[in-house]
């Protein structure tokens, strides 16, 4: 039975909002303590300037549109997922959260505004959980599972407010929206890496001495 | 926004953006407290008359209204089809008010009843989403994106850095949006047609030009950083504001109407269930 859109309703779903956050911390911590190297991060200026740079991105991101089957598809996600993919999980869950923020803001805050909260906490879950399903198995796990997540915490609330048959509708465009933008997002980050792993190796190449005798 | 901000010289307008802030969350929680529609038409007429005090272009949210009426009615059927709330008001909520399916269609038995809780609880959300988008059209119209980062940075136990976040963030969308269109305009001069193609095909297309943003997102990032540690940034907790705002007496009357009508709107809910349906 739906709770309404009073304070018995948005109560649960700030609830629920809260364990968005708790579930993002606790698979967070086992990516920090497994991968240390990239997902441990240190909020100094160059972290902070991140930060801001792809929040705008995402900001911006959500003005531009694919056309799609079922609705027109904003990027405002994408800049979350590649954070999180290239930076770690706590500089993509912030940028999600922010990026989300910023991309609402920018649309007049067009959705119900006491449910942003609730929005800001399960994009910052979904990217986490986007990223932990990449490191353990494979880039398409990964969207599947960032498109489940996003799908969920999205109209999960709204679901429980005003019942289940106004959220069916709202499900294809939903799920074609997190998925393009999980693909997205996860696909530039890992072109990225790979381009800085190759120009690395290429530049290495380059200042490697090819005269034996001066080697050390 | 849905309503764009202009700068204009009326009483809103020159109204402490942390007193438009009080009076927005104010607004917000009484609407979401109340469930009575009769009470939240009226905190709509109380809305809608803050929204004049700032001089607010109604016709602008025409096409906004039209929209919402369409969403509104779908939801107050669907409520009153599927839904039937524990009222303090009403003395038989589950009567029946009219069948979706009339009985009077030959040879079809009337269904889908709309029950008289259901549909008044239905209407009294329409009243909520109303009355907060127009609240928050009225805040977007009164208050500069500047001023909200001001009162983002004057948050209690927020670091000063992540007002600096947002309100960065928000400088730089515009440049970033320049970029975009820089590479969108580079894209088709190679020969990419965006318009064209499956939907598979304009996400490839997409997202080829999303690679080369990104890498100059991250170039700008760490160019910003060095502008950022050349100023000391993060030497110290401590940090000043270059317009730093003084409350009025207009900001405060403001302030006390608003946090007043909420405390006792919250009141009269718990003692009388006053602005319960």
């Amino acid at each position: 039975m739906p709770l309404g859109q009073g304070a018995l309703g948005l109560g649960v779903s700030y609830a629920l909002a809260v364990g968005y956050l708790l579930l993002m911390r606790f698979m967070g911590t086992i990516l920090s303590r497994q991968y240390p190297e990239e997902h441990k991060i240190v909020w100094d200026t160059r972290t902070i300037s991140r930060v801001t740079i792809l929040a705008a991105v995402s900001g911006a991101g959500a003005m531009i549109k694919i056309p799609g089957p079922a609705t027109t598809i904003a990027l405002d996600a994408a800049a979350g997922y590649f954070a999180a993919a290239y930076f770690g999980w706590p500089i993509g869950a912030t940028v999600a959260a922010i990026g989300c923020f910023l991309a609402n803001a920018l649309g007049g805050f067009a959705s119900w505004l006491p449910m942003l909260p609730i929005y800001l906490c399960g994009m910052a879950l979904t990217v986490t959980v986007g990223v932990f399903v990449a490191k353990k198995t494979n880039i398409v796990l990964a969207i599947i599972a960032g498109t489940i997540v996003n799908t969920v915490t999205c109209l999960g609330p709204w679901a429980i407010m005003i019942g289940t048959p106004l959220m069916i509708a709202l499900l294809p465009s939903q799920i074609i929206g997190s998925a393009v933008n999980a693909t997205v997002g996860l696909t530039v980050a890992a072109a990225l890496k790979s381009a800085q792993k190759h120009g690395k190796h290429e530049h290495d190449e380059l200042i490697e001495p090819e005269d034996e005798s001066l080697n050390m | 926004m849905i309503v764009e901000y202009e700068s204009k010289q009326t009483a809103m307008h020159n109204l402490d953006p942390r007193a438009k802030f009080v009076w927005l969350m104010a607004t917000i929680i009484i609407s979401i407290i109340w469930t009575d529609p009769l009470y939240l038409a009226a905190l709509g007429l109380v809305t809608i008359a803050v929204g004049c005090m700032g001089a607010f272009p109604w016709a602008k949210m025409k096409g906004t209204f039209s929209f919402l009426l369409i969403l509104i009615a779908i939801i107050t059927l669907v409520q009153g089809a599927t839904y039937v709330p524990k009222t303090v008001s009403l003395a038989d909520p589950e009567r029946v008010l009219f069948h979706l399916i009339p009985g009077w269609i030959p040879g079809i038995n009337p269904a889908c009843p709309i029950r008289v809780g259901g549909f008044l609880y239905g209407v009294g959300m329409a009243f909520k989403v109303f009355v907060v988008l127009i609240a928050i059209s009225v805040f977007g119209y009164v208050t500069s994106p500047s001023e909200v980062v001001q009162i983002i940075v004057r948050i209690p136990f927020l670091s000063y850095k992540s007002g600096f976040v947002v309100s960065a963030a928000s400088k730089f969308v515009p440049v970033i949006q320049m970029q975009m269109s820089t590479l969108r305009d580079a894209e088709r001069s190679k020969g990419v047609d965006f318009d064209s193609g499956s939907f598979a095909q304009k996400i490839s297309k997409t997202t080829s030009m999303l690679i080369p943003l990104f890498a100059n997102a991250l170039t700008m990032a760490d160019t910003m950083a060095l502008a950022m540690e050349s100023r000391a940034f993060g030497y110290s907790e401590n940090f000043t504001l270059i317009r730093p705002y003084r409350m009025r007496w207009p900001d405060w009357i403001m302030c006390v109407l608003s946090i007043g009508g909420l405390a006792a709107s919250i009141i009269v809910l718990a003692a009388f269930k006053m602005g319960a349906l």
